[in-house]
């Protein structure tokens, strides 16, 4: 469904995507792993087209989205849904207003209609009663899930997952993680996330890549990954200083 | 020396850049002027942030331009010309500069820099980029509505200036200056001419659209956090001020060329 072929991306000198090669096939949960700054979050934006790449392509069911212009970027993106690691949330609007923004500004469904379908999103990530609170009274969790309630609001195809469990606690990052499988099971979305949480990329992926230097240096799913011969990701999901990703004094 | 060519071009770069990139953000909003229709509620949010909320700011300052344009007005005219013209001095300055300059003034510190901050903020914290994820254009949904709002109130309340500074001079002129409100006001009548006034509202609706478009281009341009959101919010005040004052000028050769 999506395939990334040889993506490259620099900012200035710093050459941050250099040669991304990745399939991800209909229905399944691809995590990207790595560690911070390898640029999981810059290849994600790629995906909707919210950066431009300096070489290779973006394939969305065989088209490359790397030459769309705006406007087919602005057509494109009714595919996706996407889950920012801050939330992202409007803070001028309240709740409902947050979740159905793209069905006020896309259909024509009367405000009645778009707020049974705001309130059926967020009781499916689990809230209820928040419809009418402003975001800036919601507790870092309950951000989250009104973003995931917004990122689904149009049942999207596909959907993007920038580290979703950051920022929160173990328990409310793991309740976030039953929600992403609950999504994936019932909604049956294909889905990209990106994140340095190992207990998360085991719960919530079918595939794990992991993204180093620039490229795709390892894949393994979350049965034969804790057996991998592949050093990058041993290294990473052992959590160790030592091995072929060197840790500079400067990185710390 | 190399190292300060460098620099010049350095920041000629940056320069060109920020005018072709300011560019393409007018046409862009221009491209979207039927985002009016569906965005009214938005227009009115802004109008009312725009103009309503400023009124008692604006409310302050004309009082006191008014006085002050008439003090020393009278200070400049009294031993050369008769005191019955002061008010059409005053009212002429007032109507076609004073008031459409220093509203736009006062509204850029207050209305360009709020524009800026808020849409700085939604810049750092990834909104914009939210807004794209949704399809939703960035342009058409913040911009349009801050630029309608900006060409619209500045023309109202500079009519709301020009009353209250006329007013100013009147109780100056009145209460210290020894001329009647009779004198001060055929003075005003005298040599009025509408087309003055229009002018003057011509001003007013341009430097709506530079406050507008200013403070919209630096926040949509803020990087780095809330540094970089202060750093936008600054500069929207000062480019708009300057361009401001250049555009004055330009108008005033334009409309007023002999």
């Amino acid at each position: 469904m999506i395939e990334l072929v040889g993506l490259r991306k620099a900012f200035g000198s710093q050459r941050v995507l250099d040669g991304v090669t990745l399939s991800i096939r209909r229905g399944e949960t691809v995590v990207v792993i790595g560690r911070s700054g390898t640029g999981k979050s810059v290849l994600l934006k790629h995906l909707v087209g919210l950066l431009r790449p300096d070489g290779g392509q973006i394939l969305l069911d065989g088209e490359n989205a790397a030459e769309f212009t705006p406007e087919e970027w602005q057509r494109a993106r009714a595919r996706f849904g996407v889950l920012f690691q801050s939330a992202a949330l409007f803070d001028s609007m309240p709740v409902w207003e947050n979740v159905g923004l793209a069905l006020l500004e896309h259909t024509r469904m009367s405000r009645k209609e778009i707020r049974a379908t705001v309130e059926g999103k967020l009781e499916l990530v689990g809230l209820t009663g928040v419809a009418h609170r402003m975001p800036s009274e919601l507790s870092g969790g309950m951000k989250k899930r009104v973003a995931l309630a917004r990122a689904i609001a149009r049942d999207p195809e596909i959907v993007l997952y920038d580290e979703p469990t950051a920022g929160l606690d173990p328990i409310t990052g793991d309740m976030i993680n039953l929600l992403l499988v609950r999504l994936r099971d019932h909604l049956k979305i294909t889905a990209v996330a990106v994140t340095h949480d190992m207990a998360s990329a085991m719960k919530i992926a079918d595939r794990i890549c992991m993204l180093h230097d620039g490229k795709i240096v390892g894949e393994a799913t979350p049965s034969t990954i804790q057996t991998t011969d592949n050093p990058y990701l041993r290294q990473f999901i052992r959590g160790e200083a030592h091995g072929p990703i060197e840790v500079f004094e400067r990185d710390i | 020396m190399g190292r300060l060519i460098s620099l010049l071009g350095h920041y000629l770069v940056v320069s060109v850049d920020a005018v072709g990139r300011f560019t393409l953000l007018c046409l862009e909003v221009l491209g979207n002027w039927t985002a009016i229709f569906r965005s009214r509620g938005r227009v009115v949010d802004q109008m009312m942030f725009v103009g309503v909320a400023s009124l008692p700011l604006i409310l302050l300052t004309s009082i006191f331009v008014g006085a002050v344009s008439t003090w020393q007005t009278a200070y400049q005219i009294k031993n050369y010309v008769p005191m019955r013209y002061l008010g059409t001095a005053v009212g002429r300055a007032i109507v076609i500069e004073l008031a459409p300059v220093l509203t736009a003034l006062v509204v850029a510190g207050r209305v360009g820099a709020g524009m800026a901050a808020e849409l700085g903020s939604m810049k750092v914290t990834e909104q914009v980029d939210a807004l794209d994820t949704l399809a939703i254009n960035p342009v058409r949904f913040l911009v349009v509505p801050r630029v309608v709002a900006g060409f619209i109130m500045l023309p109202i309340l500079t009519i709301f200036s020009d009353i209250i500074a006329i007013g100013g001079a009147l109780v100056v002129s009145v209460l210290f200056l020894g001329v009647s409100q009779e004198t001060f006001i055929s003075g005003l009548k005298l040599f009025f001419r509408p087309s003055d006034l229009l002018a003057g509202l011509f001003k007013a609706s341009m430097f709506g659209l530079i406050i507008s478009l200013v403070g919209c281009y630096q926040g949509l341009h803020a990087v780095g956090g809330a540094e970089g959101v202060g750093r936008s919010t600054t500069r929207a005040v000062v480019v708009a001020s300057v361009t401001i004052l250049i555009a004055d000028y330009l108008i005033a050769v334009l409309l007023f060329r002999q």
